[in-house]
């Protein structure tokens, strides 16, 4: 897996979960579709990896990538999607 | 249920504020043919259409929108961040500032709040595809107008286009539900909704 900072690493994430969203939809009317299950398969996985990555290292994108938080609850962080300073 | 992820669905980074594209683009926020009504729609439809696979498609697209709305109003809080009051003034801003200030109202460009008025939820499979297949069209055509009144902001450009290119790919999407739904009910049958309808109504079944 390449190296990324923090904001690379959300961008990367933002691109793969978009692939999975847009492969769900096409499935949903091409159920048969091997290709794209394929697809999809792979995107899901990759998605998983660097969500779990993230969350190691940042904290969690959302409830699906929260393991135990030990001493530290970091699902308030001051820096929200929709301010200009998300992204870098 | 729902679950919230803490990023957009495309990513958004506005260089400078101007109040009067703000104003612009919220109206895909609550305007008639906005992304908030989009989800609603869609939403409330699911339950009453009779395919698993448009229970799916309504499900996803419903949920996508929220998402779209969320960039929607990225787009409308970081074009009107940091304006004095003078700004705010003569980029014509202060009809709405006097209402919400700067804060995010579903509202159209034109000032009519957000009104269900302006969607459908028939409990006739048929009727609302064919809803959604316009509805998406329409919201494309907003976003091409948009588009003309914004050349000159590459960074506004770059997520409405985005937006835009997911109208014609949920039109898409629709298209194949509804034909599937006619292959389901038949195509003797198709304008006379589902035979599941109470018997008052299947009096007009050509069987």
């Amino acid at each position: 897996m390449k190296d990324f900072n923090k904001d690379g690493l959300l961008q990367e994430i933002m691109e793969h979960d978009f692939l999975v969203i847009d492969l769900q939809l096409f499935l949903d009317t091409h159920p048969t579709d091997k290709s794209a299950i394929e697809r999809f398969n792979s995107a899901v996985e990759q998605s998983r990896k660097l969500h779990s990555e993230y969350a190691k290292k940042y904290g969690p994108l959302s409830r699906a990538d929260e393991s135990n938080s030990g001493e530290h609850y970091s699902w308030v962080t001051p820096v929200w999607p929709w301010q200009n300073e998300y992204l870098k | 249920m729902w679950i919230y992820e803490k990023k957009l669905e495309c990513p958004i980074k506005i260089d400078r504020p101007d109040a009067k594209v703000a104003k612009l683009i919220i109206t895909q926020y609550g305007g008639p043919d906005g992304e908030l009504g989009a989800s609603l729609r869609y939403l409330s439809q699911r339950f009453a259409t009779v395919t698993s696979q448009a229970k799916a498609v309504l499900t996803d697209i419903g949920t996508e929108e929220l998402a779209h709305l969320e960039m929607i109003c990225t787009i409308v809080q970081q074009l009107t961040k940091d304006l004095s009051i003078d700004e705010l003034k003569q980029q014509g801003f202060d009809d709405f500032y006097v209402e919400h200030g700067v804060g995010i109202f579903p509202t159209s460009s034109g000032g009519v709040p957000f009104t269900t008025a302006s969607i459908q939820s028939k409990g006739d499979p048929i009727a609302d595809m064919y809803e959604n297949l316009a509805a998406e069209q329409k919201a494309r055509a907003t976003y091409d107008y948009i588009l003309d009144m914004v050349q000159d902001r590459p960074d506004v450009m770059a997520p409405i286009r985005f937006l835009r290119e997911r109208e014609i790919v949920h039109f898409q999407r629709f298209g194949e539900s509804l034909n599937a739904i006619e292959q389901h009910l038949g195509n003797q049958n198709y304008f006379f909704v589902d035979k599941s309808m109470p018997s008052t109504r299947q009096g007009s079944f050509v069987n």
